[in-house]
This record gives C-alpha cells, sequence and structure tokens, in this order.
C-alpha cells in the first residue's frame, strides 16, 4: 500500500525535500545520460563534451527555479519518474537507507566546502597579484594567437581582448585572469623553458579559455555548483567539467596551430616541474608531492589527448541545441 | 549511414532507451500511479473496485429515487466513497463512507459540529466499516435507510 502523507513531516519539510529528491534526480539523470552518449555514440569533440557537462551542471538549478516559478509540470501519464513517490519511498526507506542518504549528502558537503569554497574564499581573500608587467613581445604574440582565433570564428563577437602579462616569478605558471579586465599571464619560469612554438600554444590555450566565457562563465558555472553542494552528482559533474575545459582548450589551441605536439611538449615541460617548497615541512612537501603526482596524471591524460586524438572539428551549435533540447524533454518528464 | 548520422542515431537511440529505462524502473518500483483527490461520476458502475465495499439501501422512501444522482469518490490518501440521492419533494439524502467530498453541504455534521438546520445525520458500522447517512429525511426515514443498506463490491 502506498502513504502518500509523511505522517510527523511537516508540510513545508516534504516540500523541501521534493526539490531536493527532483535536483538529485536531475543531476543523475543528466550525468547518466551523458555517460551514456559518449558510450554509445563515440567520443564527442572536447568542445562540445565540455559545453555538455555544462549545461548537465547548469539545467538542473534552472529547471527547478522555473518550476517554483510555475513552469507547468509533465502530465502524470508521461513522467518517466515521479518525484513525489520517490520521495516518500526514500522517507520510508528505514533508518539504515535513510542514514546513509544522509550520509552521502552530508559527505558531498563537506567535500565542497573543504575542496572547492575554501580555496575559492582564500583566492577571493587573497585577490590577484599586481605584479604582472607589460611585456610588448608576449603582447604580440597574444594578438597573433587572438587573431588565428578570430579566423577560426571561435573569438565573441563582443567583450575585451585579454592583454598579455609578464609576471616575474620562477614558478612555470600561465593563466587567464580577470572578468572585467581579463589578462593572460606568463611568468619568467615558464617563459624561459618553452621554445617559441610552445610558447604560442600555451597563450592560444589560455586565449581558448577567454574565448569559451573566461573567468566570467566560470564564475557562473562555480556559483551553479553551489546551489548544489549536496548533490554527488553536481560534483562529478564540475569535477569533469574543469577536466574538460583544459581538453577542450587544448583542442582549440591545437586546431588554430596547427601544432599540437607544441602544446604537449609545453605541458610536459610546465608541469614536470617540482614544486619549490623552500620553506616548507615535511607534511607540506609530502602534499604537495600528491598534488604534483595527481597533476601529472591528469597532464598525462591532455598530453595523450593532443598526441593521439584524431583530428576533429568544432561541432555545429545545432548539434549541442539538438542535445539540450532531448536534455530538456528528459529532464522536464522527470516531475 | 554516413559515419556522423549513425553517430546521431545512436545517440538518439540511447536517449529513448534512458527514457524507457526510466519509466520502466519507476512503475516497477513504486506502482501505477494511484488517482488522488476527489473524482465524480453520475453512473454508480464508475465506482472502481479499489474504492472497496459500498452500501446500496434496500429501502427508500417513494420521494427519492434510484441510482444516485451523483457518486463521488477517491482513493488517496484513504479511500472513501459517497452516494447523492435527490427527490422530486426536495428532499436529499447522502450515502457514504470515509471522509466526507466538499460538495456535500452538511459535511461538518459527521464532525463535531451540529447539523444545520433541518439536516440529520446516522452512522453504524457495517461488516468492519463505517458508513453514515446523511440528510434532510425525518429521523425515522434515516432510520430504515441505514437499516437496510446492503454491502457489495463495485
Amino acid at each position: 500500500m502506498h502513504r502518500h502523507m509523511q505522517p510527523g513531516v511537516p508540510m513545508a519539510h516534504l516540500e523541501l525535500a521534493n526539490l531536493l529528491m527532483t535536483n538529485l534526480l536531475h543531476s543523475g539523470i543528466a550525468l547518466l545520460w551523458l555517460l551514456g552518449l559518449r558510450r554509445f555514440a563515440g567520443p564527442l569533440a572536447p568542445t562540445l563534451w565540455a559545453d555538455l557537462l555544462r549545461i548537465c551542471l547548469g539545467l538542473p538549478p534552472a529547471l527547478l527555479l522555473l518550476r517554483v516559478l510555475g513552469l507547468p509540470q509533465a502530465p502524470l501519464a508521461w513522467r518517466t519518474l515521479r518525484v513525489g513517490r520517490w520521495t516518500e519511498l526514500a522517507l520510508d526507506a528505514g533508518p539504515l537507507l535513510l542514514t546513509a542518504l544522509v550520509a552521502l549528502l552530508a559527505g558531498t558537503l563537506l567535500l565542497f566546502v573543504v575542496q572547492e569554497l575554501r580555496p575559492a574564499l582564500l583566492a577571493w581573500r587573497d585577490g590577484v597579484p599586481r605584479d604582472a608587467l607589460p611585456d610588448a613581445q608576449l603582447q604580440a604574440d597574444a594578438e597573433s594567437m587572438l587573431e588565428l582565433l578570430r579566423n577560426h570564428n571561435l573569438v565573441p563577437s563582443r567583450g575585451r581582448p585579454p592583454e598579455a602579462l609578464h609576471l616575474p616569478n620562477e614558478q612555470p605558471i600561465a593563466g587567464l585572469r580577470g572578468i572585467v579586465r581579463p589578462q593572460v599571464v606568463a611568468s619568467t619560469g615558464l617563459l624561459t623553458m618553452l621554445d617559441r612554438e610552445e610558447r604560442l600554444a600555451t597563450l592560444a590555450h589560455e586565449l581558448a579559455h577567454w574565448a569559451r566565457g573566461g573567468n566570467l562563465r566560470l564564475l557562473l558555472v562555480w556559483l551553479l555548483r553551489s546551489t548544489q553542494a549536496v548533490n554527488p552528482a553536481a560534483l562529478i559533474l564540475f569535477r569533469e567539467l574543469v577536466e574538460a575545459e583544459e581538453l577542450a582548450c587544448d583542442f582549440l589551441a591545437a586546431r588554430v596551430t596547427g601544432r599540437p605536439a607544441a602544446l604537449a611538449s609545453a605541458l610536459l615541460k610546465a608541469h614536470g616541474q617540482p614544486e619549490l617548497q623552500h620553506n616548507a615541512g615535511p607534511l607540506a612537501r609530502a602534499q604537495a608531492e600528491v598534488l604534483r603526482r595527481a597533476e601529472l596524471s591528469s597532464v598525462r591524460a591532455r598530453v595523450e589527448r593532443l598526441l593521439r586524438s584524431p583530428p576533429q572539428r568544432v561541432p555545429h551549435w545545432a548539434i549541442t541545441g539538438g542535445a539540450v533540447a532531448v536534455l530538456v524533454v528528459l529532464l522536464w518528464s522527470v516531475g | 549511414m554516413s559515419a556522423p548520422a549513425l553517430r546521431v542515431a545512436r545517440a538518439a537511440a540511447w536517449s529513448i532507451a534512458l527514457f524507457g529505462l526510466l519509466l520502466v524502473a519507476d512503475r516497477w518500483l513504486i506502482g501505477p500511479e494511484v488517482i488522488r483527490g476527489w473524482q465524480s461520476s453520475a453512473r454508480l458502475a464508475d465506482l472502481p473496485p479499489s474504492v472497496g465495499p459500498i452500501a446500496t439501501p434496500a429501502y427508500l422512501p417513494e420521494a427519492l429515487g434510484w441510482p444516485p444522482h451523483r457518486v463521488y469518490f477517491r482513493l488517496a490518501p484513504a479511500p472513501a466513497w459517497w452516494l447523492q440521492l435527490g427527490g422530486a419533494d426536495g428532499s436529499q439524502l447522502w450515502i457514504g463512507s470515509g471522509e466526507p467530498p466538499v460538495e456535500l453541504p452538511a459535511q461538518r455534521c459527521l464532525g463535531d459540529a451540529a447539523c444545520p438546520p433541518g439536516w440529520r445525520a446516522l452512522t453504524r458500522r457495517i461488516q468492519g466499516q463505517g458508513i453514515a447517512v446523511v440528510g434532510t429525511l425525518p429521523p425515522y426515514e434515516l432510520r430504515r435507510i441505514l437499516d437496510a443498506l446492503v454491502m457489495s463490491v463495485p
């Protein structure tokens, strides 16, 4: 026999549980759909994969908001999953399963706080270092790479192009920073270890980040992620997206420069160097080594992708649009 | 079929398969959807068997006609059914079990409140089910109707 009211559970709490269950199911289904898509439709172009990950991360909270604002739900007979009943099932599941579910959500929240929120807050507190210097050669190289991106129709029509600055630092650093006034920075340590082709490929990679929305889009994605801090599927999607964005920018840089090996070589040079730990204790050095090994594993995957992947085209926007339409219908049917 | 078209076809097939998979998992784990809220019909035959046994009157005053004018039922959260009968002289009779629908004018007299003027209610447990007759008929007529109720599954 089905129960339709939860004795002892106030209506407002039940509504909240329903909203949470909707988000958990939406994200889980989006992740499952995406993994199946990659499995059955073959490897997707890196830019498409990153775009779909971003959509899968952003669509569930957007649909939830629309639902709260009164978006009509799918007719009952057409709903693939009836969220209210799944919430009842979860609440009826008994203390053991309920505790496991709460532990899973709490663990996900803890990971978000420790590994994502805290570093973001620390970075925000520390602010952007102001010691980067103008560099005419770097700026000229960046402009030539920007021109290549423009020739491939990859540069947004609006938005201020980034300035290229030289960072006087011995660590091998390259990155895109700033939202309103974007800057591509490259450190002395990096510039001295790279040859010209590698330097151009690195600049093309960082400019590709800007062309794909830059830090403003990254901030929006992070905010969407933070609204789903307890959602394990959102955690997986976000982390996969961080990697996928790097692969997408590698792909674009290799495509516009026509030299994937130069970027692969730059990656190996930049990430193969152990970080300098002058005054660090043994624990800090051990932590740095673990992080460095994890980073090396990620870099190895990127290098393999650059060197071994067959040439791919940037997918037509209609492919992404069609995939989004399918995902919207799939998620709308869950209610 | 070209390679890109084949990939699109595979993607579509996977999306449809996932849609079906979710649907089957939901219906298998949770079962069919139970109709919530009150339903009404003009025909007694529309009462679903899952509403449980209903009481039909073996006796009715001449002024009241049979079958009922209207039948109300619901399955969730708890099954309930009510039959609405009316007479040419304006008399009204409701026979039912469970929480009454809002359409029953004297529903409050089944609770703690008093019936409105001219209305009366009698209740009895028949075959383990609480049955009520509510109407504007004289008390002895209500009693006769209640005494002559017959339980049957719709």
